[in-house]
């Protein structure tokens, strides 16, 4: 960086300066960052690997989320609405982690549980030995996965999420198909959303 | 002249504005539905919960000076998710905390929901968690709001003086005119106040099974009932609260609450007609308090 070139078409030194110095600690703290992200990819948990070198990803089924406002939804004023908008993606997103979890990484279900639901709904829930696929299952493939949320107005602290989900895999060797609806009620505070109460129901359970 | 003209348009505007908010005002100083915790504070013993429900004769709003038509504790076990309707007729005589005896409804009337909620727990020995209390006025509207229930009549009713009930029996439809005519019907029935107060609890059960019915095809149905609700309603309760109790209602199967009404024999008190609790609801009190169930 050329400092002096600024100056002589006036600019005070000192603000030239003052520029150059927060420039180059962009500069910096842009190269940290980059190393620090480098350094932290090989401590995240390795992809699974495919059972066989031949054996082919999986497909699964699109997450179709639907989110709409309950309540008193004619009367809200425009920000109420951009508010409650706003709540939308957290709710969706809650869903898909607990149901992803659920059925697709058996092993850490039990965290997705107790890191989406409130204390004891998350103790109820894994009192239910068989949700979600069983933990053993393999090429479990989702067929469909959908979520129906309602935010109740104007100021979105509860919600409700109708959750199906339909999923064929094999267990032993022998196939398998669950089907699971589920009703989650979920409250806010601050910004994280909790399920506080549920009501599944997953067949073969 | 012109003047005169404005001045008369202004005051005609302000009349205009005025009158309809003044409505208002009294509307909202009056709601149609009452409800609150009976203590201060809010213990659930072992996920035990009871709420006294109260049916008023007032024919608007919930004025001081009405009497209880129906009594009745909503008991739930939160963790088996079964409970019970443990109905009082109203003409049960009793001794009513710091007012000698008296009939069961006249608690209200003395000492409005606190003391009939005292009142209730003296005789049972249950610890009521809240209560809630409407008048003709509120059931209507919140029947009206929710569109009718659906129910099964076990035989014909015909009370055109007294509630003015005339129903076929069978499955139907009731408007919310026809539910209050059901709930305060007494004379068509051969055990008067007994049968009325386990038929309240049958309509009670009815709402219950809408409520679920509607909550299983749309969810979301929940909160247009607690909004509808809040409308008319004033409760001494946080939204949590509420927004959870309301949870806990769609949970539970109607099959699952029991309803019982207090084994009573008929006396007379200085020529009045009431009703003696039997001695032996002393083991329905017992089992409710420790299970929630009947």
């Amino acid at each position: 960086v050329d400092a002096s070139a600024p100056a002589k078409k006036g600019l005070p030194p000192a603000l030239v300066a003052g520029g150059t110095a927060a420039l180059a600690a962009g500069l910096a703290l842009a190269v940290v960052l980059l190393t620090s992200e480098g350094q932290r990819e090989p401590a995240r948990a390795p992809a699974p690997a495919p059972a066989s070198p031949s054996a082919p990803r999986i497909e699964q089924a699109r997450w179709r989320v639907e989110a709409r406002t309950a309540g008193r939804a004619g009367e809200l004023s425009r920000p109420e609405r951009r508010r409650l908008r706003g709540q939308r993606p957290r709710v969706g997103a809650l869903v898909r982690e607990l149901y992803d979890a659920l059925f697709l990484r058996p092993g850490g279900a039990r965290d997705a549980v107790r890191k989406a639901l409130a204390p004891a709904a998350a103790r109820s829930l894994l009192r239910m030995r068989r949700l979600g696929a069983p933990e053993a299952a393999e090429r479990v493939r989702t067929l469909v996965r959908r979520a129906r949320v309602a935010i109740e107005g104007p100021r979105g602290l509860r919600a409700v999420a109708s959750v199906w989900v339909k999923a064929r895999g094999r267990l032993r060797g022998r196939p398998f198909t669950l089907t699971h609806r589920a009703t989650l009620w979920l409250e806010r505070s601050g910004r994280a959303w909790r399920v506080i109460a549920y009501d599944v129901e997953q067949r073969p359970l | 002249m012109l003047r005169r003209a404005l001045l008369l348009a202004l005051l005609l505007a302000l009349v205009a504005t005025v009158v309809p908010l003044v409505g208002r005002a009294h509307l909202r100083a009056r709601p149609r539905v009452l409800g609150g915790r009976v203590h201060a504070s809010f213990h659930p013993r072992e996920g035990r919960l009871f709420v006294l429900v109260i049916g008023n004769d007032a024919r608007a709003g919930n004025p001081d000076a009405s009497r209880a038509d129906a009594i009745h504790i909503v008991g739930l076990d939160t963790r088996t998710m079964r409970g019970g309707i443990l109905n009082f007729p109203r003409d049960s005589w009793v001794s009513i905390p710091g007012h000698g005896s008296g009939r069961i409804n006249e608690a209200l009337y003395r000492g409005g929901p606190p003391l009939l909620a005292r009142t209730v727990e003296t005789i049972t020995g249950i610890r009521l968690d809240y209560w809630v209390m409407t008048g003709f006025e509120g059931f209507r509207g919140l029947i009206r709001r929710i569109g009718g229930v659906r129910f099964k009549l076990h035989r014909d009713i015909f009370d055109p003086t007294g509630s003015g009930a005339r129903l076929r029996a069978g499955a139907q439809h009731l408007d919310a005119k026809e539910s209050l005519a059901f709930v305060r019907t007494r004379h068509s029935f051969p055990r008067g106040d007994v049968d009325r107060t386990t038929n309240q609890a049958r309509f009670m059960l009815a709402l219950l099974r809408k409520l679920r019915a509607e909550v299983k095809r749309d969810a979301a149905t929940l909160f247009r009932w607690i909004a509808a609700g809040r409308e008319h309603t004033r409760l001494d309760m946080t939204p949590e609260d509420t927004f959870r109790l309301a949870v806990l209602a769609t949970q539970v199967r109607p099959s699952d609450v029991g309803n019982v009404t207090v084994p009573v024999s008929v006396g007379s008190v200085g020529g009045a007609s009431v009703v003696f609790i039997s001695p032996s609801a002393s083991s329905i009190y017992r089992r409710f308090r420790t299970t929630g169930r009947l």
